[in-house]
Formats: structure tokens, sequence, C-alpha cells
């Protein structure tokens, strides 16, 4: 079953204009279980990930946690869709680090924000979009062309813009519309622990070996944008917004590779801290490492 | 208009903003590819070569397409150069 569909979004969509949202927790807790119950292999993989995450074996209320938090997730997402100003404010808390925002925007090379799959992410491309500033999605198409056209719709009306690359293509010039978002002073919003196309490399993510896109790495070493790892996790009925210090790539030609490796590594030790804090918010459902170790096995990852 | 002092132009952007160490412009053939054989420029240079075609010379390419002609050869990116620039 695809969880990204657009007949799910539609369900999704009619629930947020019946159900007020002070009943969405409970809601989503009865989804939330029956998802669980139902979707034996997607739960097993998520146990599997969070194991890896955790370092212990009894992770089962983390694991329910997952599918109930994913749920409210994707109905907030639908609220987040139709909200604007301070109705979508308020589904906001605690905010931090956005003064590093404000300072890199002002030395005039852009600004590349990096996020895991973890929390509401989608949260933060609206909230920064309803503050002014512009918005530039570094993504790949989903499989369902309904839900493709529903952000599209809703990111256009914020002003959002979608640059879209092609999974397979090898040429590293597919991102040289991100590297001109970033030349025009404006931000590039991307997703930084999986699918990672083309341009990947093995590094160590929860000390095993994981396909790590470097599809930032490339653009922050281009464009000298600084590469912010930012993240939205639920805490309690709101959405943080986090924003941790930047990593800047920097080196010639002949020190690619080390600057690329270095500054990632250091990226995905951040990833690594707040998956570890919200392990019930990082939403693969699938066996990650499995899926990192076919990449690797079936020849699809860059030896830099 | 293409002439050598532009495609001289080009290859001193191609060592300065790429960083080649021990490189002089009569190093770089004109016609040479720039990725793989010739020059063995990667994905990164790719990138950074389009930034400092902007920086420099005003001239913005625009998409991966228009990116893939460009960036065949050194004649080549002077050609576009000299075609958009301000």
């Amino acid at each position: 079953m695809r969880l990204y569909s657009g007949l799910n979004l539609f369900f999704i969509k009619l629930f947020t204009l019946l159900v007020p949202r002070f009943l969405h927790p409970a809601c989503a807790m009865f989804t939330g279980c029956i998802f669980y119950l139902l979707l034996r292999d997607i739960r097993r993989h998520v146990r599997s990930n969070i194991r890896a995450v955790t370092g212990r074996r009894d992770v089962e209320r983390l694991v329910i946690s997952t599918f109930y938090k994913f749920s409210r997730n994707w109905v907030d997402i639908l609220l987040m869709m139709r909200w604007r100003g301070s109705r979508l404010n308020s589904m906001i808390g605690r905010r931090s680090g956005g003064h590093y925002l404000d300072e890199a925007m002002a030395r005039g090379n852009g600004a590349i924000l990096i996020s895991p799959h973890l929390g509401n992410w989608e949260l933060g491309g609206l909230g920064l979009a309803e503050m002014g500033y512009r918005i530039n999605v570094l993504t790949f198409r989903e499989p369902d062309e309904k839900v493709n056209e529903l952000r599209e719709k809703v990111r256009a009306e914020r002003g959002i813009n979608f640059i879209y690359v092609d999974r397979n293509d090898t040429s590293p010039l597919a991102i040289i519309e991100a590297v001109n978002a970033l030349r025009r002073n404006e931000i590039l919003a991307l997703l930084g622990d999986r699918d990672g196309s083309s341009h990947t490399a093995v590094m160590e993510f929860f000390g095993r070996p994981a396909a790590i896109p470097l599809g930032a790495a490339y653009l922050g070493l281009a464009s000298g944008a600084p590469v912010f790892p930012v993240f939205v996790p639920l805490e309690g009925n709101r959405y943080s917004t986090v924003m941790e210090a930047p990593v800047y790539f920097a080196g010639g030609h002949s020190s690619h590779k080390n600057a690329v490796l270095e500054g990632t590594a250091r990226i995905l030790r951040v990833f690594e801290r707040y998956i570890r804090e919200y392990p019930d918010q990082w939403y693969n459902f699938y066996d990650y490492w499995r899926v990192s170790d076919n990449a690797r096995n079936g020849g699809q990852v860059d030896r830099l | 208009m293409i002439n050598d002092e532009l495609i001289t132009q080009v290859k001193q952007l191609i060592i300065d903003s790429l960083r080649i160490e021990e490189m002089t412009p009569d190093d770089i053939e004109t016609d040479a590819p720039l990725f793989g054989e010739g020059l063995g420029l990667d994905s990164i240079d790719a990138l950074q070569l389009v930034v400092a075609m902007e920086k420099d010379f005003g001239v913005i390419v625009p998409d991966a397409e228009t990116g893939a002609v460009v960036f065949q050869s050194v004649r080549s990116m002077a050609g576009y150069i000299a075609e958009n620039r301000k």
C-alpha cells in the first residue's frame, strides 16, 4: 500500500474539514494503531530502524508511536496547506537558530536547508515562505501524480518553487537550476538522509554504512552557500523549528572529495543527534539499511 | 565574437574558479572535452563553472540542457559567453 497517494490525501483532507484539531490526537492514535496492526512488513521495518537508532531491542512503544505521529503529521500537513498567517504560526511552538539564516542571507550566496525525513519538514518550508523568504525545494517527483499536483498547487500559492531532479540523471548539470537559485540569494531546501539519485556515497550513519546523498555538499561547494541542518519535530501539540549552525564546504579541485565527505559527515552527526532524540518521528517505512546495502551492491553509489 | 583573448580568459576562469594548481592557460586545449577525458573535471567543477561564469561574465546557464552544450569545451564556453554577455 502506498502511503503517499491521492486517495489517502483526499480522505485526510476531508477529515481535516470535518474534525477540529483538538480531536486529532485521539483519531491519530486510532488510525495509527490500525495501520500498526495491519501493516506487518512496515511494522517490522520501522522496528528494525528504531533498534538501529536507539541501540535497544525493546522498542515496540516507539514503533506504535511512529504510526501515531505519522498519522498526525499527514493530517497537520493537509491543515497547513489551508492555513495562513497566525493560524499557521499557531502550529509552531519553540523556534531556534533563525539568526543563522539572516546572517547567511546577508552574505548573498543563498542558503541550503537540509533535513532528514524527521517530523514535519513541509511545515518548515511553508513557515519560511510565510515570512517572505524565497524557497526552492529540490525534490524528486512523487509516483502518484495527484500528490505532485497538490504539493505544487499549495507551493505555488505560497511562492515556493520546485526544482525536480531526475532520479536516474547522472549528469552533474541536473542541479544547475539549484545553483542559480542560490546565486539569486534564495533558499534551497532538500532532504538529505536517503534517495540520493546517482550522486551518493557510502558513509557511516548510526555506526552502519548507508548510502547518503551528496547533493547539498555539491551545491555548497559550488556556490559557497552554507548548509543548515534543520528540524521540525512535533513537541506536544505543536512543532518546533530548529536550525543548527551551518556547515560550509570549501576546497579546490584536488580537495573536492575530502571537502564533501568531511562536511557531509558533520551533517550526519547532527542528524543522528536529532533522530536519537525523536526516533518515532524518523519516517522511513522500509528497512533503511537494507535498501542502502542494495544500492551499494547494485553499483548505484558513487565512489568519489 | 570569439577571439583569442576571450579563449584565454575562459581558460583562466577555469583555473581560478576551480583552484587547479600548477596549471596555466597554455596547458588547456581549447577544443578538448572538459569532462571525462581531456581536462577531467568532475560534477562539482561543473557547478562551480556555472557560478563563475555568472560572477565574471554576467552570463547565466539556465538549465541542464543548455549546460550540456556550453560545457563541452573551452571553445563552446567562450562561444556562449560571447553570445550572451551584457
